[in-house]
């Protein structure tokens, strides 16, 4: 079981629909049938931590959450996934990826 | 890295083919036509040099770890962004008008950025050769000329299709060392007094238009490149006499000129791009990104400087105390304050490419290039009411050294005690020269006329995110914050609400 720890940006002015895209991550994962726990972001362990900012600002990036960090980070900026632009629509797609890639490590 | 004399005398090795008034210019840096122009870029290199303005005229270089120029430095964060802007209005407050040089590096920028996201796509390796350039630039001091409109002929057709190929720049021939290219780019800023040229394409191209997706770098004087220095607003008056002028040691806007290319080899090395029209948007966009984010800083400074004459001129005219006038001035500082927070608020929301250099956010860049083009001539218009009819029938320089009716004219003009006749004739020169001449007309297009804002903001406005807000507060969409607030769902407590409503009226009634 994977543990995924999400964090939020402060939602001033996003380009996407964060807890939407959160929502739509959820069902993916469930579709492609892995085993994923979501965690709020007071939970201390996780094995990857989800940065959601909701423009390419990327503030939770910018706050050095990015560095602080002790386990590995996927980080939306808006419809961007570091740096690359993805899509509002294809990011949990990617984010599955990336997740699927983050199991098969462990 | 160069002070401003050496700036100008680094000139003097380059052998440029410049026309003006007809002509062919000898000397570039012995022109008095060029003069003003000449002192204002070389204010970018002088303050560079002085320890009060150093922490915003200069940058560590990410190649090199040197200490540059910051018209020469790749943003490397958010600081740097609002450095620029805070390096703009500074430069605009020293020279009240364009200094030229941003131009050259919103093109190092853009460019940057660009050949990184084509190498990522195309295998190429642009990236690396535009960073070999750049350490050169870096290193020499050097001033690179941002050359992106094209003369563009009929606008109604792509480049493929004009009947003049050259009113696009474009790739005429490929070989083995480099490329033949000729054409037109058009109100270049600062052409004739840079070292380099960095040219961009001016739009988006499609397949057909890939000998026209070309950006490259050559010295300002290599073969078949010759400049035609523009005309300005009354720009022969520095001729006559440096009163006249206005604003004689720096003029007025940034000394554009037509730079026309006729079958000039360039070497693939100094290539950045060469028929990837599938980039030519990002790099136009990024290049405006940055450019319209640098208006709030400079037009805001020559605002400062237009703002302190109207006060003065107010002042040596005995009316500084009166409501309207502090009414005026308050509405010019407010309008260019607003400027300012949008240009800072577009750096403070930039954002790091994948290039590793940092961009302005694009929808507020826009906002405060398409507030400029209206702002500037709101406060200049203040500005010419505060002044008076005078900026308009003063004599000349010579009627005021005339023996006969010299101080004649100089008792006519005289304020308030303490205010020379002669400094109230020069601060109305200036109000005139940066209210009615070029400057105008500049602010209004440089970076892009507005309804190139407007495209960009139409795109970048979000509008579909405000119809889901605007549906969540009417109640047309479910509101699950509400509904956290009430303790139940909508549908509950509207109904509650219409019931506890109904139940009033009828003991109301009772």
């Amino acid at each position: 079981m994977l543990t995924i720890k999400v964090k939020y940006c402060g939602g001033c002015n996003p380009e996407i629909n964060r807890v939407g895209l959160v929502e739509s991550l959820k069902e993916e994962i469930e579709k492609k049938g892995l085993r994923v726990n979501f965690v709020g972001q007071d939970s201390e362990n996780a094995d990857l931590l989800l940065l959601v900012n909701g423009c390419r600002h990327a503030c939770l990036e910018e706050e050095g959450m990015m560095l602080e960090a002790k386990a590995p980070v996927l980080s939306v900026e808006g419809e961007m996934v570091f740096g690359r632009y993805v899509g509002e629509r294809e990011i949990p797609n990617f984010l599955v990826h990336e997740i699927s890639r983050s199991i098969g490590k462990k | 890295m160069m002070n401003g004399k050496e700036y100008i005398e680094s000139l003097r090795a380059l052998n440029l083919k410049v026309y003006f008034f007809g002509k062919r210019i000898k000397s570039i840096i012995d022109e008095p036509m060029f003069q003003p122009h000449l002192h204002a870029a070389a204010m970018t290199y002088e303050l560079a040099h002085r320890p009060e303005y150093e922490e915003i005229m200069t940058a560590t270089s990410h190649l090199t770890g040197e200490k540059v120029n910051r018209f020469t430095h790749i943003h490397q964060s958010i600081d740097d962004l609002v450095k620029k802007v805070r390096m703009m209005r500074l430069l605009g407050q020293k020279t009240g008008t364009c200094f030229q040089r941003c131009v050259g590096l919103d093109g190092l920028n853009a460019v940057y950025v660009t050949t990184y996201d084509i190498d990522q796509k195309h295998g190429t390796n642009y990236h690396e050769r535009f960073k070999a350039w750049l350490k050169e630039v870096q290193e020499k001091d050097l001033m690179p000329s941002g050359a992106m409109t094209d003369a563009r002929g009929d606008r109604s057709l792509r480049p493929h299709q004009q009947k003049n190929k050259d009113t696009y720049l474009h790739i005429k021939e490929r070989l083995d060392d480099g490329i033949i290219v000729s054409g037109v780019k058009a109100h270049i800023t600062g052409a004739v007094n840079s070292h380099e040229i960095l040219t961009m394409p001016t739009r988006t191209m499609g397949e057909e238009d890939k000998d026209f997706a070309l950006s490259f770098a050559v010295p300002s004087d290599t073969k078949g490149v010759t400049f035609v220095f523009s005309r300005q607003t009354n720009d022969t008056r520095r001729l006559d006499s440096p009163l006249d002028a206005g604003n004689p040691k720096y003029g007025i806007v940034g000394g554009e000129a037509i730079i026309i290319f006729k079958d000039v080899f360039v070497p693939w090395e100094r290539v950045f791009m060469a028929g990837e029209y599938d980039f030519t948007n990002e790099l136009v966009e990024t290049f405006a990104g940055y450019h319209r984010s640098n208006y709030g800083g400079c037009k805001v400074g020559l605002a400062d400087v237009v703002i302190g004459g109207s006060y003065w001129i107010a002042d040596a005219h005995g009316i500084s105390r009166a409501s309207h006038i502090i009414d005026k001035l308050t509405e010019m500082i407010a309008m260019a304050e607003t400027c300012w927070s949008c240009t800072l608020a577009c750096s403070y929301e930039g954002y790091k490419t994948p290039s590793g250099a940092y961009h302005i956010n694009p929808l507020l860049a826009n906002v405060v290039k398409l507030n400029i083009t209206r702002m500037v001539y709101e406060w200049m218009r203040l500005a010419q009411d505060i002044a008076g009819g005078k900026i308009i029938t003063l004599p000349s320089e010579l009627d005021l050294e005339n023996p006969e009716i010299g101080k004649i004219i100089e008792e006519c003009f005289v304020g308030k005690e303490g205010f020379s006749t002669s400094d109230i004739i020069k601060m109305l020169r200036l109000i005139e020269n940066m209210s009615v001449g070029a400057g105008l007309p500049e602010a209004m297009h440089g970076a892009g006329s507005p309804a190139a804002q407007k495209i960009m903001i139409a795109r970048r406005g979000n509008i579909e995110r405000k119809v889901e807000l605007a549906k969540s507060v009417a109640g047309i969409k479910r509101d699950r914050d509400f509904e956290k607030i009430v303790g139940k769902d909508e549908e509950t407590y509207w109904r509650e609400v219409k019931e506890r409503i109904r139940q009033g009226h009828v003991a109301e009634k009772s």
